[in-house]
């Protein structure tokens, strides 16, 4: 019993180092996240802005000593991959600060470090067995399929809301100018009418 | 045993990324979740010294409101916790679902000068599976326990699939929708003005 619990105490969850979030950024808001790492850790960021305005954003990632690391101006989405030369509080910020009254939607995925074990007994001393390893291929597989489909639905997501924008905009498009196409035509053959009935009516008055 | 094996699960998930919030400040975030989706968010917080730039521990009277709203705002899940917690929910609908978390110091005050370091984590699908635990309820060996991961894996695909082709039809009637107002205000334009200007002369 007692080995158990302490066998609990070393088992720990299979994590995937990485967190993934989607936030909005209001117009002019600027919106930061921080990770501390150690030094030598390859990190990843992937984002896509996936609703608001041009699609587009400014992002920024400094290392702890403040320098900058990646820098750029109104992407639509982005994907940027760095090793730390040093331990500390990495920065990646999000501005939205050069729009008006446009707020956006952003998607985040903040990857580091290296897949941990299922449970800390497979830490990969003794060799796989054939079925083992084809379980871990299987296993890397079906990441890159969720990491693809978690790809397309935010795709998808960018189209949608693209394509109900453009049934809003035709949609009160198409009722005004009906409306106004309907009410200048009527108005101008009652302009025209007028102009005539008031002509008659002068002719007459001169004969 | 099961409460130490959550305990170092917690402690496995330590690494996250963390944003600096003002007291009462709120933090949003959107998951667009297909149906029958469990999601699992585990958060804790920290005092960033902005003077010393260092991280303080929280005074446990910290309390964080956690509100989960679902695509029609109805809420899902709204709770406090401590300065540390876990929350879940499994979404009814597909659509985005909104995740809500704001400090809340009533007793003390936080520290002039500081902000709130909130690490918030949360997890979609299979990725929310405690398989130490499973392992453990289930008494799995460990082959078991890679095969019962690759089951939830593709459990999780599948779902993402249906969401997926869900979504689709959304899209294709949005989009046919589009075409027959462009198409029928056409039509109704082409009635209207043709009797205008094939009867004007005769007004």
């Amino acid at each position: 019993m007692l080995f158990l619990g302490l066998g609990c105490l070393l088992l720990q969850v299979s994590a995937v180092l990485g967190t993934e979030l989607t936030f909005e950024l209001a117009d002019n808001e600027k919106q930061c996240f921080y990770e501390a790492l150690e030094k030598d850790v390859k990190f990843e960021i992937d984002f896509q802005v996936i609703a608001g305005g041009n699609y587009d954003v400014d992002s920024f990632v400094t290392d702890p000593q403040n320098n900058v690391l990646y820098n750029e101006k109104k992407k639509q989405y982005d994907s940027f991959s760095h090793t730390t030369t040093m331990a500390g509080t990495f920065k990646v910020c999000f501005s939205n600060e050069f729009s008006t009254f446009t707020h956006k939607t952003v998607y985040l995925d903040f990857r580091h470090g290296d897949e941990e074990p299922l449970i800390q007994t497979m830490n990969g001393a003794t060799a796989l067995t054939q079925l083992e390893s084809s379980c871990v291929a299987i296993h890397e597989v079906l990441k890159v399929v969720d990491d693809s489909q978690t790809w397309y639905r935010l795709r998808e997501a960018h189209d949608r809301t693209k394509a109900e924008h453009l049934l809003e905009r035709v949609t009160y498009w198409s009722i005004g100018e009906t409306v106004l196409l309907f009410v200048i035509g009527l108005g101008q053959v009652v302009m025209l009418k007028s102009f005539f009935s008031e002509r008659k009516g002068s002719v007459a008055a001169a004969t | 045993m099961l409460t130490l094996a959550l305990l170092s699960a917690l402690c496995g998930l330590a690494s996250s990324v963390f944003l600096r919030v003002a007291d009462k400040e709120r933090a949003c975030f959107t998951e667009n979740l297909p149906s029958r989706t469990r999601l699992v968010g585990v958060y804790w917080t920290r005092l960033y010294d902005e003077q010393g730039y260092r991280y303080l521990p929280v005074h446990p009277d910290l309390e964080v409101n956690v509100l989960a709203t679902d695509p029609d705002e109805q809420v899902l899940l709204s709770g406090s916790g401590g300065p540390e917690g876990n929350f879940s929910f499994t979404s009814r609908r597909t659509g985005n679902h909104r995740i809500c978390l704001r400090s809340n110091s009533t007793r003390r005050p936080l520290v002039a000068g500081g902000a709130l370091a909130l690490h918030l984590d949360l997890r979609v699908g299979d990725r929310t599976n405690n398989y130490a635990q499973i392992a453990i309820e289930d008494k799995l060996t460990e082959l078991q326990l890679r095969v019962r991961r690759l089951t939830e894996q593709v459990y999780h695909i599948q779902n993402n699939q249906d969401y997926y082709r869900l979504r689709l039809k959304e899209v294709h009637w949005i989009q046919s929708s589009t075409s027959r107002w462009i198409f029928w205000c056409v039509v109704v334009q082409t009635l209207c003005l043709v009797p205008l200007v094939a009867w004007s002369p005769a007004w």
